[in-house]
């Protein structure tokens, strides 16, 4: 009897989470199905390199919205990521629901080599057409590429607010900034590779910088978590090509460390998603993709996650709107497309590196 | 039919023959000493019968059980061959009590609770022990150790009992007890006993046998009044007693009379050996066949007496034996006696049968 | 189950665990793709491009400077201290020991980053020192400063051999050499060390083969001057090519096992040459230390001065950072202290399962850890064959893989071994990946209590009637508790700062507070990496603290 009781009560819970989990608004009714299956599958299995702590704003309201999806979700890095994705498929014992990296060139190189399934989400015409790779890739974060300075110890007029005024900084005041510039080692470090080979894209100068940071003596990093350290201690004064969603939130805990968001061009970069083709629950990952998509989902990144939302459509402290009014309008977002794997390519990214490390010996 | 009998004997250490073909019987109830310096093999051949080394060739019988066969390729492991052990150290196990390593040998042997407990009781008791049931070993003095060690090894009622120095670990006076104690209860169980030791008194009194070893061979098999009294080799008369040794030239044979040259000296003896006049030899003789005199006699010489030494129960003394012209200056000749002895000379016998010449090279 | 078995499964299953990684990053390196998918042959392709890469030789020389630089500190050092507390009447000899072996369990990534808040550029030490004296002399981020702080913290290492030997050796060998008329130092000199010198000598080539297997400190250290070790090598080739290339990562590594090879042989040579001392250990177990005299207390801060430097800094250093918004040059810390990092942690939703993980891998896996070593010991245990030999040597050479390296194995041995699968994203998996990785230094510990016993207490057994086996159990296996407890405690310790092996492994669930700072140190949430490096530490010392109390000695 007891037993009966419950087995009642878990069944309209059940009812009543199927009944939350409607389809959202301008879906197309189909859609249902897709719910239906997640539900059924139960879980969403999430690699992501965003750390779970940033994420868990956006796991709990994924798992209110859609009661009976459980997420699992793994955080790791995105070298780490590629290597168990490719393995787990090679294995033939499916892998990822959703895969969910900040290193766009990766994503899109998976994507290219068939591991990601293609699929039209019903978001993806609200999302800009840059961060929409062939209906696989989608971006769902709009990270601005910032220069982070310890406000403090720079004299406020040295401050760069563009790219150019940084090169002129560099070249004019050699000797105050020996050691005291900080950037990402593209020869150790897949995000300053992929950061430094975009510059060079946007801006027919960008050598000219690499020279100078040879002759202040940079100091190159493979951690952004070390540079933003060194920074807002003093050790160093500046560093270049830092994540805007790690100075942001850093800057809300520590003023002294300001952002720059250059005003010839900012660099937009994303956190790109798609669901792997050889998926153990498709369609819960179609479902936590489409979320991560959504205005509900977009507006979270936008909030709590501290992220940058890619969709201009929400409103919140981190949006495309904050990078575009802090940049002067001049934002240059990193399009998901064929010429992300340009950048992989061994020949062309020997030549960049061989010219970089001459750069900084100041040849 | 013997209880133990090892046959040809070889064994190896890598490159180095330890035993080089050693045989020996033990009868029943007999307790067989293996005697000899340290390197002769003596405590691998104890090893080798126990198991716990590896010969080479040769047989190891126990009553009708083959325990080791070169040829046959039988080799029982330790633990099946039955035999009982004392080691050196007693290797009583530190973890357990007493009561827990004498009842261990009957729990493997599956014996009820009751039983085992009864038996312990019975075997701790009958050495002595009964109250220190639940000491553990180091709580115990060396001499109570070494008896529990043999309450081990008795408790499953081996028939033959292996016993690596078993007395050496005992200081000198609880050695003498221990010796008599341990002859006796051997005998009492009609055990049959094989027994190492490097102390030649100790085998003589313990052991209805002596076996000496000299670099994994047998050197003498015997009583011990054999071994002692009638030393088949140098090696054996050096290694028994107390003595005085004599090098020299044979000088005259008459059968097994022999006449010893001894830098410039004249010495009387009789062969233990094939001689031949002009041959070296020694002469060995044991310090209790010396004994000083004060008037001159056959095989008497006079020499100065240079040292006494108080030894307690007698004297040892100390002969310079001068020499008229050519040779050594010098040869000391020891001797024991009841009483001491005023310095001066003295007419020192040494008498012909007494004096045994052993062929030397 | 007869001995035998038992020997034949035991040595089965340790030789399959730890060589299936190795093997399958053998075979991968002589391969012209990855070892799972399709269209790939046999090729030495991966070997010419690494030998012609001018950063692997780079790499190479410095990791070959560090491993001596290592050496050439922490050897003297080592043995120095070991000398003053087993054998000299140093003040607080009794507490010092646990103190000196404190750095090995703690995070090289963490006490890397101690040393910059403490020692670097505006560390609170270097601004210190440059207030009153002008400048600071030092330069952290160079190859000697790396060198320095990793001989520092490898001396546990020698420390721990060193004082064993000493405490094996008797006080009668040098009670006779100061009768004979020499001081405490002569005695120290002449005596003690060459007495011990095959202990030390062993010691030092262990910590020369660590030399090349550093990764945490010339990763944190020597990041802003681009220093390159073998390891983090292995980062920068990843990074030249766009995406991983394992069969160059595996050529490094073979390299690297080339290089662990001859120092196992010759670690092998000099522990045989060390048997032959314990033969003439002297009688007479109670220790006599050797009276200082004047050089009591400046012998007492040469030990202070050490562990000043190897743990208080870099201690100071990630606790001020845990309670602090900011630090560096301007800032007064007394006006940023806060506890917000620990708040912020305790809010994280996985950290009290990290914790949790941690202490049950450290605890409750560290157990099984201990016995499935104690099998392996004991089933080579006076056991005269070759392969016996063979399972010590081989035990050494998973060390031989970085942990970034071993990690990518273990996860390939769980995915394309079927009957694996199952344990993958479970704890049993990371368990299985540290116990493999730290099989040579479990073994060892294992084995060493079972030298100690002497042989004829387990010939009593079998003369008694017991089999092999009985023997073990009733036996061998009760007179090492002590040995195994005190390798538990060590190994309880180094698997809770352990993660590296596992990275792969870890799912939902199985989070370990390694793998939680890995994450956090990723997104440059430093504040909270501190935090958490705090609340290990002190995990770490109460786990000491509490066995230490309840009577668990560190040597067996």
């Amino acid at each position: 009897m007891k037993v009966k009781t419950l087995l009642a009560a878990a069944s309209l819970l059940v009812l009543a989470g199927a009944a939350d989990a409607a389809v959202p608004e301008g879906y197309p009714a189909s859609y249902q199905a897709v719910i239906d299956a997640a539900v059924k599958e139960g879980k969403v299995v999430v690699y992501s390199t965003t750390d779970a702590a940033q994420a868990a704003a956006l796991v709990k309201d994924f798992e209110a919205a859609f009661p009976g999806v459980k997420v699992e979700y793994t955080d790791l890095n995105s070298t780490e990521l590629y290597n168990r994705l490719i393995a787990e498929v090679a294995a033939g014992q499916g892998t990822a629901d959703v895969t969910w990296s900040s290193a766009p060139d990766l994503q899109v190189k998976l994507a290219a080599d068939g591991y990601a399934a293609a699929y039209p989400s019903p978001e993806a015409g609200k999302l800009p057409a840059w961060a929409n790779y062939k209906n696989t890739v989608y971006g769902a974060t709009a990270d601005p590429v910032t220069i982070v300075y310890n406000k403090r110890a720079t004299p406020e007029g040295d401050v760069p607010t563009t790219h150019d005024a940084l090169l002129k900084l560099l070249t004019d005041k050699t000797e105050a900034y020996k050691g005291k510039v900080a950037a990402y080692d593209p020869e150790r470090s897949g995000v300053g590779f992929y950061f430094m080979t975009q510059d060079e894209i946007q801006w027919k100068a960008a050598p000219e910088l690499f020279k100078a940071f040879g002759k202040v003596g940079l100091k190159t990093y493979t951690s952004a978590g070390a540079m933003i350290e060194k920074v807002t201690a003093g050790e160093h004064l500046m560093a270049y090509g830092i994540f805007g969603s790690y100075a942001v939130s850093r800057n809300a805990k520590d003023p002294n460390l300001e952002i720059v968001y250059p005003k010839d061009y900012t660099l937009v970069t994303t956190r790109a998603v798609f669901v792997p083709e050889k998926a153990k629950n498709p369609n819960a990952g179609r479902l936590f993709l489409d979320y991560l998509l959504s205005k509900r989902g977009q507006t979270l990144i936008a909030g709590d996650a501290k992220l940058f939302a890619a969709r201009e459509d929400v409103d919140g402290a981190t949006t495309m709107a904050t990078i575009k009014k802090a940049a002067g309008g001049q934002v240059k977002p990193i399009a998901l497309d064929d010429k992300l794997l340009d950048g992989l390519d061994q020949t062309k990214r020997l030549r960049f590196l061989k010219d970089w490390s001459r750069a900084l010996k100041g040849q | 039919m013997a209880d133990i009998l090892v046959q040809d004997l070889h064994l190896s250490y890598g490159p180095v023959d330890v035993l080089k073909g050693v045989s020996l019987a033990v009868e029943p109830g007999q307790i067989l000493a293996l005697l000899g310096a340290s390197g002769s093999g003596k405590t691998t051949l104890l090893r080798s019968v126990a198991g716990l080394e590896t010969p080479r060739a040769g047989r190891i019988v126990q009553g009708s059980n083959t325990l080791y066969d070169a040829d046959r390729r039988i080799d029982l492991a330790p633990e099946a061959r039955g035999l009982g052990f004392v080691f050196q150290s007693y290797a009583l196990w530190p973890h357990r009590t007493v009561n827990d390593n004498v009842a261990y040998p009957l729990r493997l042997r599956k014996l009820g609770r009751a039983e085992v407990e009864e038996k312990v009781k019975r075997a701790l008791g009958s050495i002595g022990l009964a109250h220190l049931g639940d000491r553990f070993p180091h709580q115990l003095s060396g001499g109570q150790q070494q008896r529990v060690a043999l309450a081990r090894a008795l408790v499953y009622e081996p028939k033959v009992i292996l016993l690596d120095e078993p007395l050496s670990n005992l200081d000198a006076k609880l050695r003498e007890e221990a010796r008599i104690w341990l002859r006796r209860l051997i005998t009492n169980l009609g055990l049959s006993a094989l027994c190492v030791t490097h102390d030649q008194v100790e085998a003589m009194a313990m052991a209805d046998r002596i076996l000496l070893l000299d670099q994994g061979r047998i050197a003498q098999n015997g009583t011990p009044r054999e071994v002692y009294e009638r030393p088949t080799s140098l090696y054996v008369a050096e290694f028994m007693g107390a003595h005085n040794r004599f090098e020299g030239t044979v000088t005259a044979l008459d059968g097994d009379r022999v006449t010893l040259d001894v830098g410039g000296r004249t010495l009387r003896g009789r062969a233990r050996g094939p001689l031949e006049v002009g041959g070296r030899a020694v002469a060995i003789i044991r310090l209790e066949r010396v004994s000083a005199r004060r008037d001159p006699g056959p095989d008497r010489v006079a020499m100065t007496l240079g040292e006494s030494l108080f030894l307690g129960d007698r004297w040892e003394l100390v002969f310079d034996w001068e020499v008229a012209s050519g040779g050594e200056t010098r040869q000391l000749v020891r001797a024991f006696a009841l009483d001491g002895l005023d310095d001066g000379v003295w007419q020192v016998e040494l008498p012909e049968q007494d004096l045994m010449v052993f062929p030397v090279g | 189950m007869s001995f035998r078995s038992f020997r034949l499964v035991t040595l089965t299953l340790t030789v399959l665990a730890v060589l299936a990684p190795v093997l399958l990053i053998v075979y991968q390196s002589f391969l012209s793709g990855p070892f799972f998918q399709p269209r790939i042959h046999l090729s030495l392709d991966a070997y010419a491009f690494i030998l012609d890469d001018e950063d692997f030789w780079q790499a190479l020389r410095t990791s070959v400077f560090l491993a001596v630089g290592m050496t050439v500190i922490a050897v003297p050092i080592g043995v120095l201290l070991a000398f003053l507390v087993v054998r000299t009447d140093v003040p607080g000899r009794d507490w010092l020991e646990p103190l000196v072996i404190i750095p090995t369990f703690m995070s090289a990534v963490v006490l890397a980053f101690g040393y910059v808040i403490a020692l670097g550029p505006v560390g609170f030490v270097s601004l210190a020192f440059k207030s009153v004296f002008g400048t600071v002399p030092w330069y952290i981020y160079s190859e000697w400063a790396i060198a320095l702080v990793a001989g520092l913290t490898h001396v546990p290492h020698v420390y721990l051999y060193a004082a064993s030997a000493l405490r094996n050796l008797g006080s009668d060998i040098e009670e006779a050499a100061r009768t004979a008329g020499a001081g405490p130092w002569t005695v120290a000199l002449t005596v003690s060390l060459p007495m011990v010198m095959p202990a030390v000598l062993y010691a030092a080539v262990l910590v020369f083969f660590l030399g090349f297997e550093l990764f945490g400190l010339p990763l944190v250290l020597g990041d802003p001057e681009g220093v390159l070790v073998l390891s983090t090598y292995l980062f920068k080739l990843t990074n030249k090519l766009g995406v991983p290339s394992y069969q160059l990562m595996a050529v490094v590594v073979v390299a690297i096992i080339l290089i662990a090879v001859p120092l196992i042989m010759l670690q092998r040579r000099l522990l045989r040459h060390a048997a032959r001392y314990v033969s003439i250990r002297g009688k007479g177990a109670r220790k006599q230390p050797i009276r200082l005299g004047a050089w009591r207390w400046p012998a007492f801060a040469v030990v202070i001065l050490w562990f000043g430097f190897t743990v208080v800094v870099p201690m100071a250093g990630i606790t001020l950072r845990s309670l602090v918004t900011s630090w560096g040059d301007g800032v007064n810390l007394l006006s940023v202290l806060t506890l917000d990092h620990f708040r912020d942690l305790a809010e994280h939703g996985d950290v009290v399962r990290a914790i949790l993980n941690t202490l049950g891998v450290a605890v409750i896996g560290g157990a099984v850890t201990i016995a499935a070593y104690t099998s392996v010991a004991v089933s080579i245990h006076r056991w005269n064959s070759r392969w016996a030999k063979l399972v010590d040597y081989i035990a050494m050479i998973p060390r031989a893989m970085p942990g970034v390296v071993a990690g990518l194995a273990m996860l390939w041995i769980f995915l394309f071994v079927k009957p694996l699968n199952p344990l993958r994203s479970t704890m049993i998996s990371v368990w299985l990946a540290y116990s493999v990785v730290w099989f040579a230094y479990g073994l060892r510990m294992i084995s060493g209590s079972l030298l100690q016993i002497a042989p004829e207490l387990e010939e009593a057994g079998r003369t008694v009637g017991a089999t092999p086996g009985q023997v073990a159990r009733h036996i061998t296996v009760p007179l090492i508790k002590g040995g195994m407890i005190s390798a538990w405690l060590l190994i309880f310790l180094i698997f809770a700062r352990e993660y590296s092996t596992g990275v792969y492994l870890l799912a939902p669930g199985t989070e370990v507070i390694g793998s939680l700072m890995v994450s956090l140190w990723g997104t440059g949430a430093i504040d909270l990496v501190s935090a958490l490096a705090v609340v290990n530490t002190v995990i770490i010392v109460a786990g000491l603290a509490v066995a230490l109390r309840a009577g668990v000695r560190l040597h067996g």
